[in-house]
């Protein structure tokens, strides 16, 4: 305890929070720029972190990475442009209040959802950390791919509209997933010798294609038929307000959300977008009037934004406990411990208490900080809106081109991502959702791995994914959510085929 | 034919394209390798399933009973037409990118751009052309350390 209240103190020493705001606020803008990332983010500032102390670097980046998540959310919700993977599913309903007027009330709902998030991941990160990293361990190929199976499924399925749609949106998502070498023998597959295909196509060029680029083009469309909706700012500040009907809507998914964050954010390779995708698809499927989806459902954006942000404290639980990272932020953070002489691991909790306990005021320093900038900021955020939409898209398109440009420093990735775009544009014309696209061409590569490793250990049985526990209860849950869905289509709720 | 037909059947033609074609392209060097007797599947088999997948969903889309009407489908060929015009100028912009460099090709593709969403408004149009991406350029090479393409052009400060 002495020693806990003295890294309190040591913490809250003004130089310290204020490389925390600077770590704040430089998250939120990188964040909410199409193109840019928290990975992006926080390794841009790591040789930033060489001059500084333990504390100041880690809340530097912690800073970074919690508010980086958030940033995205900004975007999504003002101008349907996701800042980040993670936010892509914040924008269907964030965007859709935004057309409303409403884009305070979701930016408002936003914060809640993701201080919320943060500090639940948090909590779970200080009570529950080494029994949480043993139990992750338990999740093998067969596991992984079971879980991953499920997940694909759920979002193909609740996408909104046809199921059949939404699970072709998916496929077309997996499909795409496979261009670049081989995860296992590293064979090249559809390169047609082209250097820059065999690493893949970049996610965030197809993301930013996918929602920016697309809805740039259809509200070309729209205004050269002239059925363009203005986006209002919202002067009415009852309309955006959170009301106690809103927070009705919404706490449950909030709440539930926070759990599944957590849990996906422990498990390697997942990360904030699975965790996105599954606490909006979970919340839409409890959902009395699912409908509402899509067109601006508060408790959409609640349920997205608290997941997203779940994910940031539940990553830490490997990193510290077992010095796994889960992710490429997490990995970055790896790098950033080591540079500062400390090794995270099971013995950490031990040998250098200081580091776990100064990661845990961190993350809750951070999230109380978020709150606070971002809800200062939304007024000047909203201004964007008032930015007439002639200007406000080509502008949206040069940086995004900036962005998509940066990733790897490449013209490639820039007609990816106009291409990416073409393809959003047509399948919004046929009504099929690109969410699912999105999410399986990112979990595409893990589930392929893991399908194989799987299969490779098994000597090729499928038996595998039905003698382990655990993959066993997620292949009975991929069939209940297919059954599920299929018997809601039959009885009116949704189309199953077109 | 009803939009959802035609989506369905459109997937199922590149399904089976991607099926014949694409799949069979990928080596198969990779069994003669040592240890490849412990690979009980190849690269082959994910693009087969999402093959698979692809053309079963097309075919249920397009064999099953659409409901209402895809308004956007029907839009009229003159609105397509300027939309397809706006897709064509982002990836001329593309190209523009390596030979005029950043700022000066977003600068045209802004002038473009604005004009054709039906901003008229000169005033308007060439301070932000000529400051945003001059602007843009300056943060992402000088703050955040990111490079953007150079061209012929030379630009100050960038």
């Amino acid at each position: 305890m002495d020693l806990f209240l003295a890294t309190l103190t040591g913490a809250l020493e003004p130089l310290n929070i204020l490389v925390l705001a600077a770590g704040v606020m430089l998250g939120i803008v990188i964040g909410a720029i199409p193109g840019l990332t928290v990975n992006m983010a926080v390794a841009l500032a790591v040789p930033f972190t060489l001059t500084m102390g333990l504390t100041q670097s880690l809340f530097l980046l912690l800073g970074i990475y919690g508010a980086g998540i958030y940033g995205g959310s900004v975007s999504a919700i003002l101008i349907n442009a996701p800042g980040t993977p993670a936010s892509a599913a914040t924008s269907a309903d964030g965007y859709a209040l935004a057309k409303q007027g409403m884009a305070g009330k979701a930016l408002k709902m936003a914060i809640y959802a993701s201080v919320y998030g943060g500090l639940f991941s948090t909590l779970v990160l200080v009570v529950l950390a080494p029994q949480i990293a043993a139990f992750a361990l338990r999740f093998g190929p067969p596991e992984m791919a079971a879980l991953l199976l499920f997940s694909l499924t759920v979002v193909g399925v609740l996408s909104g509209g046809s199921m059949a749609k939404g699970l072709s949106s998916a496929a077309l998502g997996l499909g795409l997933a496979t261009i670049g070498a081989d995860p296992m023998v590293g064979v090249p597959r559809f390169t047609f010798g082209s250097f820059e295909l065999y690493d893949g196509l970049a996610y965030i060029p197809l993301l930013i294609g996918l929602f920016a680029v697309a809805e740039m083009f259809t509200q070309a469309e729209r205004s050269f038929t002239g059925t363009a909706t203005a986006l209002t700012l919202g002067g009415d500040v009852d309309r955006n307000r959170v009301t106690r009907a809103d927070w009705k809507a919404s706490w449950f998914a909030i709440v539930r959300s926070g759990f599944l964050g957590v849990f996906i954010g422990v498990l390697p390779g997942l990360g904030a977008t699975i965790a996105t995708f599954l606490g909006y698809a979970e919340a839409k499927r409890a959902s009395k009037r699912p409908e509402r989806f899509g067109k601006g459902a508060i408790e959409g954006v609640a349920a997205a934004e608290s997941a997203n942000n779940a994910v940031t404290g539940a990553a830490m639980v490997p990193l510290l406990a077992l010095s796994i990272p889960g992710d490429s932020v997490t990995a970055i953070l790896l790098g950033a411990f080591l540079i500062q002489g400390v090794t995270p691991g099971p013995l950490i909790f031990q040998t250098n208490p200081e580091v776990p306990y100064t990661v845990y005021i961190g993350l809750i320093l951070s999230n109380l900080m978020i709150a606070a900038v971002a809800w200062f900021a939304i007024r000047p955020m909203m201004l964007v809106l008032r930015i007439p939409k002639t200007v406000l898209y080509p502008i949206i398109l040069m940086i995004c081109v900036a962005g998509s440009f940066a990733i790897r420093n490449s013209v490639f990735d820039v007609y990816v991502m106009i291409g990416a775009g073409i393809v959003g544009y047509v399948l919004q014309i046929f009504a099929v959702p690109v969410a699912p696209l999105l999410i399986a061409f990112i979990l595409g590569p893990p589930f392929e791995e893991a399908l194989r490793q799987a299969l490779v250990g098994s000597e090729g049985s499928v038996v595998v994914f039905f003698t382990e526990p655990i993959a066993l209860f997620f292949m009975v849950l991929t069939a209940i959510a297919v059954w599920v869905t299929a018997r809601r289509a039959r009885r009116g709720g949704m189309p199953l085929e077109g | 034919m009803h939009a959802d037909r035609f989506f369905g059947a459109v997937v199922c033609i590149l399904s089976l394209a991607f099926l014949i074609v694409g799949v069979p392209t990928i080596s198969d060097d990779w069994m003669r390798a040592t240890g490849a007797q412990y690979f009980t599947v190849g690269p082959r088999l994910f693009p087969y399933v999402a093959g698979v997948l692809c053309l079963l969903l097309g075919l249920l889309i397009a064999l099953g009973r659409p409901k209402g009407e895809t308004g956007a489908f029907l839009t009229d060929a003159g609105v397509r037409r300027r939309t397809v015009g706006l897709a064509l100028l982002a990836l001329g912009y593309a190209a523009l990118l390596d030979v005029l460099g950043f700022v000066p090709a977003s600068s045209l593709a802004m002038v473009l751009f604005m004009a054709g969403f039906g901003m008229r408004r000169w005033t308007v149009v060439l301070p932000v052309a000529l400051l945003l991406p001059w602007l843009t350029a300056l943060a992402f090479e000088h703050i955040l350390q990111l490079r953007l393409p150079e061209g012929i052009v030379p630009v100050p400060f960038v």
